[in-house]
């Protein structure tokens, strides 16, 4: 997706490896890392793909850098990703769902314990976002990621309180 | 009584609570404290016993057996008359549904449990003012319910609720009519009283909202089943914590 994000940063116009990694850190408010190395090896595959070009800018005093911009070819990949909707996010295998599963599997004896614990670890989760979530001046694209994530959070403790009820009513 | 040099009794103490309506039990055996400036928020689905508790602990109603505590004073064998002085002086309650006089102002609503009280008209004003800004209504201060929003309806029960400064606050699923947004605006409230040292229990079956407390105990079927202490908050993501600001880091 990283590479998707890059075509979205260079449709703006050119620009060149670190400013590439700053914007990018921007637009997600920090909520997603990368590294310099993934943006270059990013860039590098885009590049052997026709879908970005590079050019080598000279600088007084400092080393030469590379440029990036966006091909034609480039221009209807971002554009044919952009249009088509998102695979479902269903979550099948997410570590939460597939842990309380096994649980069952292996009939632990308080199996209820272990449900609960994983309800206070995920309150704390949701209390953690919901804070930072109210606090002023965050950017738009990281309070819409916060909302996301909380929402998430919320479906898994309800699907928790399911569990429980289902525990309850075959003990 | 506490002894001089004990400890400060805990602001809550419920000692095996029952109660039954007709042949219904609604609360099975209930022990819990709640310490001074403590926010504890009760979950668990609706039947499950989680206002019949807040009625008991507020007042408006007596338990069949057990016993609760308020700032160490034992309340639930008071008659009715001790208990509407306990209800104006000793605990504030907030509702889903405001409750909120529809021909009265919002500063006349504010005021009305502050002048069944011996205090003077005065000190109510003055109290009602200072709520009605650290609420956000000073504007509002002479609408009418009917001329508010759902949300700020709520703000005017928090007031209310605070106009006395009972030590405790009770709120019975505050959000409960309100859409995510003023529900949030009503949390935050919360939070920021709690925040100055008050006390409250709160009824919800919302997540989010429960998350904003310290404790958050789940109840079923007239049991508490579990206490879940959110103090000590899990770290966030490593990428989301460079956008905590100091003195907030959680």
């Amino acid at each position: 997706m990283l590479r998707f994000v890059l075509l979205g940063l260079l449709s703006r116009g050119r620009r060149h490896g670190y400013e590439l990694r700053a914007a990018f850190e921007e637009l997600f408010g920090g909520t997603w890392s990368v590294n310099p190395g993934q943006v270059y090896t990013t860039l590098q595959r885009l590049e052997r793909d026709d879908l970005v070009v590079s050019e080598v800018v000279e600088q007084e005093l400092l080393p030469d850098r590379k440029v990036f911009s966006l091909t034609e070819a480039g221009r209807a990949e971002l554009k044919g990703w952009l249009v088509e909707p998102a695979a479902d996010p269903v979550r099948l295998k997410d570590e939460l769902f597939v842990k309380v599963l096994v649980q069952g599997l292996v009939r632990v004896p308080d199996r209820l314990t272990l449900l609960f614990a994983q309800r206070e670890h995920s309150l704390r989760s949701l209390a953690a976002l919901t804070r930072l979530r109210s606090s002023t001046s965050l950017p738009e694209a990281t309070v819409l990621l916060l909302d996301g994530a909380i929402l998430h959070l919320e479906a898994d403790l309800r699907w928790l309180d399911l569990v429980e009820e289902r525990i309850e009513g075959s003990a | 009584m506490t002894a001089p040099g004990a400890l400060a009794p805990a602001a809550i103490e419920v000692r095996g609570l029952r109660k039954t309506y007709g042949r219904v039990d609604a609360l099975r055996g209930v022990d819990l404290d709640v310490e001074p400036g403590e926010f504890v928020a009760v979950m668990g689905p609706s039947g499950c016993g989680k206002s019949t508790l807040l009625h008991l602990l507020g007042g408006l109603d007596r338990p069949t057996a057990g016993e609760v505590r308020l700032g160490g004073r034992r309340i639930d064998g008071l008659s009715e008359s001790a208990r509407a002085v306990l209800r104006r002086q000793e605990v504030g309650f907030v509702f889903q549904a405001y409750n909120l006089v529809p021909n009265l102002c919002v500063a006349d609503n504010v005021d009305l449990p502050g002048l069944l009280t011996k205090r003077s008209r005065r000190a109510v004003a003055r109290r009602r003012d200072e709520l009605l800004e650290a609420l956000g209504l000073v504007d509002r201060a002479s609408a009418l319910p009917g001329e508010l929003s759902g949300g700020e309806q709520q703000r005017v029960g928090i007031a209310r609720a605070l106009v006395n400064a009972p030590p405790v606050l009770l709120a019975d699923e505050p959000t409960g009519n309100l859409d995510s947004r003023s529900g949030g605006e009503v949390v935050e409230l919360l939070r920021s009283v709690h925040g100055k040292g008050q006390t409250i229990v709160l009824v919800t079956h919302d997540h989010v909202v429960a998350s904003a407390a310290d404790r958050v105990v789940a109840m079923r079927d007239g049991r508490i089943v579990d206490e879940a202490p959110l103090g000590a908050p899990v770290a966030l993501p490593a990428t989301l914590q460079g956008m905590v600001r100091p003195g907030e880091a959680r």
